[in-house]
């Protein structure tokens, strides 16, 4: 038997979640949050990550972060950066002001259904087990864990490998500014506790903290009480959005807010990505590129389920737009909105899916957390700041594009306009530099085979040409074309695709160390050699009659080779990883496809 | 069903202390990801003791400790890097730990213990020979000890940039008292003695000494019942050792 009955519970008080606590509570639901650690707000508070550089305005957040602006005050603060207790403790202030109630260091252990309604849960605190029942549950645990308790259907990580992108290891510091500092430091599987567990043991010995000796220069202050983990489970919802949907902007019905920010994905194992990604990151260079990406309020109802919403960084999308939907106020607009949901849903008494669109609509909009000005389309970073990209939409602004430095945009733009700029596109592979290797690139994408010579040329070269589209995770044409020729199932070029397996050695003495893409020369080797593979793999699944002579070449110098360590620094400065293994598994799961 | 010879409740230094000593195949459940925390994240710092260690295992953590700098000579402890240390430990003695894991049951058999866990796998139930709970109030919170509440402060805006000089301010708190009223007395307290918060501590402190005891057939060795990280990590090896 329940002990109480609430109108809404939220399960997970973390960047949505406390959002969606105190929202409900405003508006008048009888409301109760269980929350894993002791405080509210999670990855942008205990987290230690106080501030993302992206995300959409609008929406009660933006008071709360007035009030936690004031209170700052009190914190310690450096350097013009401040650990983001203020805002912990002004959630916490606002939820009880509201008339929310909650607990904290509470385990949901149970949820309670009946035929397909969410009713209830039961959660263990103090050594307790609790049984509540409510109209509305809300999942912003992060890992959907209450929708996964409920036998929801979940996706997760890349098709080819079912890998999501790489986590955070936080740990507070002092050095004498108050901060954190967090490292990418590997992958981590957070529905498996063995393996979770064991990764979080090794990051702890990473060099970065496990260190010979300790200094006076730095104060370890404590580890953040959770992994910073940037892509998990992915619920499927009654809708989904995807990245075709965030590239081609399209316009989504009963959208609930607008996202904002780039396809900030942390993987450096590009050539493990789905093809549409390793377009724009690959091909077009356009990783830093920010957009806006409707939201609909099919994203956050797990099919199947009633009286379940699950949001924050669950929420429906696809694994390659998730690397978009994650900044902090974009996450706490949908927290937000689950709360104008399960609000009407109870006045209305009708199904979460049955929402009067239009009263939502209204609720959204009026504390800004919907609004049209947010759906700006796209955005690109520049020393200037940030500059809205207008594409090419004639020959003379393509070639314009093409020649210069705004070239991923003419790449984009073109295969945007298809067949009708493609022989355009093949005439200036004759003018040569980088406008014909553009136009390569460019004419690859529609599939055309014109542009293979050049292709070939590129990739034989190892050309270390970095395009100045985008100003971080931009690759070398080189590895581009490498991508390409097996994109165009090209067999001509297998020859030179195994010469750069075997002989990645030379990579590594190329000089071209840019940004966090190649953060050394063995960055540079990886991406050729990993990239070489998967365009093998592409040429056999299209060429039956070159597959058993494919498949025997990477068996040996791949499968077999015992010496072939491949160092990868991971991004932002974070560990160096050995993706040797990665691939062999990689490779030994399509052959035997 | 899983099976081991060891079964510890948290993963603090005393625990780790536990197992090095006894060379067991050994099991931890930690209910929250991460290690120590009764030291490190509670911001735990009780008067400074120098600690002789006598066991193996405690002689093994303080050359770590000193050879790492984190351990000076009036035996003042560096505990965050510590962490680091003890994370190597439990790497070294192939312990298999479990973090984010709540334990529902303990129930004594003839030979040994049924253990029921819950995480992400959902419930488990492991025999284990030996439970040991090393958790600052007992694995079902039901031991009684003085509650604290620290934070690390920097008093006139300065942290003074020494790793023992740190200013962890203790604020006694209720047993009743929870978070919410664990933060309005910091906050309360920093706005009286003009200090600014670097960091609320994220576990609660306890500083009272605590002796072993036995309770319903399982050993309760408080790892914060010590004086400090080593003094548990080499307590709980040296009571292990002395005769269970």
């Amino acid at each position: 038997m329940c002990s109480r009955e609430y109108d809404v519970i939220v399960a997970g008080l973390g960047t949505a979640g406390a959002i969606a606590l105190i929202q409900c509570a405003r508006l008048g639901l009888k409301t109760f949050g269980i929350e894993r650690i002791n405080q509210m707000g999670g990855t942008g508070t205990a987290g230690g990550i106080g501030s993302y550089y992206y995300g959409s305005k609008g929406g009660m957040y933006e008071e709360l972060n007035e009030k936690a602006a004031k209170l700052q005050e009190i914190y310690f603060k450096t350097n013009g950066y401040a650990l983001p207790g203020a805002k912990a403790v002004v959630l916490e202030k606002e939820a009880i002001a509201a008339g929310a109630e909650f607990v904290y260091n509470a385990v949901i252990t149970e949820v309670i259904q009946k035929d397909h309604k969410v009713c209830g849960v039961v959660y263990s605190a103090d050594g307790k087990s609790t049984c509540l029942q409510a109209k509305v549950l809300i999942d912003t645990t992060g890992e959907g864990e209450v929708a996964q308790l409920c036998g929801c259907a979940f996706t997760k990580g890349r098709v080819s490998d079912g890998k999501t992108q790489p986590y955070t290891n936080c740990v507070f510091i002092a050095d004498p500014a108050a901060r954190i500092e967090n490292k990418d430091a590997g992958h981590i599987n957070m529905q498996d506790n063995t393996e979770m567990s064991n990764e979080l043991l090794r990051a702890n010995t990473l060099p970065f903290y496990l260190k010979d000796a300790y200094g006076k220069e730095k104060i370890y202050l404590t580890n953040a009480p959770f992994p910073g983990v940037r892509e998990g489970q992915l619920i499927e919802g009654e809708e989904k959005v995807t990245l075709n949907d965030a590239l081609s902007a399209k316009q989504q019905k009963n959208t609930i807010f607008y996202a904002y920010s780039n396809v900030d994905k942390h993987a450096k194992d590009v050539a493990f990505e789905g093809r549409q990604l390793k377009d724009w990151y690959l091909c077009a260079g356009l990783w830093s590129v920010n957009m806006s990406v409707a939201v609909p309020m099919g994203a956050v109802i797990p099919k199947g389920k009633e009286g379940l919403l699950v949001g924050g960084r669950a929420l429906s999308v696809d694994c390659d737009i998730a690397a978009c939907i994650r900044m902090k106020s974009d996450m706490e607009k949908c927290g937000e909105a689950m709360a104008d949901m399960a609000y009407l849903a109870i006045r209305c008494d009708c199904r979460l899916k049955d929402v009067p669109y239009a009263k939502l609509k209204a609720m959204l909009e009026k504390t800004g957390c919907l609004d049209e000005k947010n759906n700006v389309g796209f955005y690109n970073r520049t020393k200037n700041g940030l500059e809205k990209v207008e594409w090419a939409e004639n020959e003379k602004q393509l070639k314009e594009d093409l020649r210069g430095d705004r070239s991923g945009f003419g790449i984009w733009a073109a295969k945007k306009m298809g067949k009708k700029v493609q022989n355009k596109l093949a005439e200036w592979l004759d003018e040569g530099g980088d406008l014909a290797q553009n136009a390569a690139i460019a004419l690859a994408l529609s599939e055309d085979r014109r542009a293979l010579p050049l292709l070939r040329k590129m990739a034989q070269e190892r050309d270390m040409r970095i395009p100045k589209t985008g100003f971080k995770f931009v690759q070398t044409v080189g590895v581009t074309a490498v991508y390409l020729l097996g994109r165009l199932a090209d067999t001509e070029s297998v020859p030179i695709l195994e010469n750069i397996v075997q002989d990645h050695g030379a990579c590594e003495k190329a000089a071209v160390v840019s940004d966090e893409m190649y953060t050394n020369a063995f960055d540079v080797a990886f991406q050729f050699y990993s990239n070489a593979v998967v365009a093998l793999l592409d040429i056999a699944e299209q060429k039956e009659e070159r597959k058993a002579e494919i498949f025997a070449f990477l068996q040996k110098q791949v499968l077999e080779n015992e010496e072939n360590a491949m160092m990868v620094t991971l991004k932002g400065g974070g560990c160096a990883a050995d993706m040797a293994n990665e691939i062999k598994a990689y490779v030994k799961k399509r052959i035997s496809a | 069903m899983k099976e081991t010879e060891l079964f510890i409740v948290g993963a603090t230094f005393a625990a780790i202390g536990i197992a090095d000593a006894l060379g067991k195949q050994t099991v931890i459940a930690e209910e929250t990801c991460v290690l120590g925390t009764e030291f490190a994240a509670a911001f735990n710092q009780k008067e400074p003791k120098k600690i002789t260690c006598f066991t193996e295992s405690g002689k093994k953590l303080e050359k770590q400790l000193a050879m790492r700098g984190l351990l000076n000579p009036n035996g003042e402890i560096y505990a965050q890097p510590a962490v680091f240390v003890l994370a190597k430990a439990c790497i070294r003695q192939q312990i298999q730990l479990h973090f984010n894991t709540l334990v529902t049951e303990i129930k004594k058999l003839e030979n040994g213990y049924k253990v029921t866990l819950f995480n992400c796998d959902g419930y488990q139930t492991i025999l284990a020979k030996q439970v040991i709970d090393t958790t600052s109030t007992g694995v079902f919170k039901n031991k009684k000890r003085e509650k604290w509440i620290c934070s690390a402060v920097a008093q006139n805006g300065q942290i003074k940039n020494e790793i023992t000089d740190m200013q962890y301010i203790p604020i006694p708190l209720a047993e009743s008292e929870g978070w919410v009223e664990a933060r309005k007395k910091t906050l309360a307290y920093a706005k009286e003695k003009n200090a600014k918060i670097v960091m609320i501590a994220n576990a609660f402190c306890y500083r009272d000494r605590v002796q072993p005891t036995e309770q319903e057939g399982v050993l309760w060795i408080p790892s914060d019942g010590f004086y400090n990280l080593l003094d548990a990590y080499e307590g709980g090896a040296a009571y292990v050792q002395q005769g269970i």
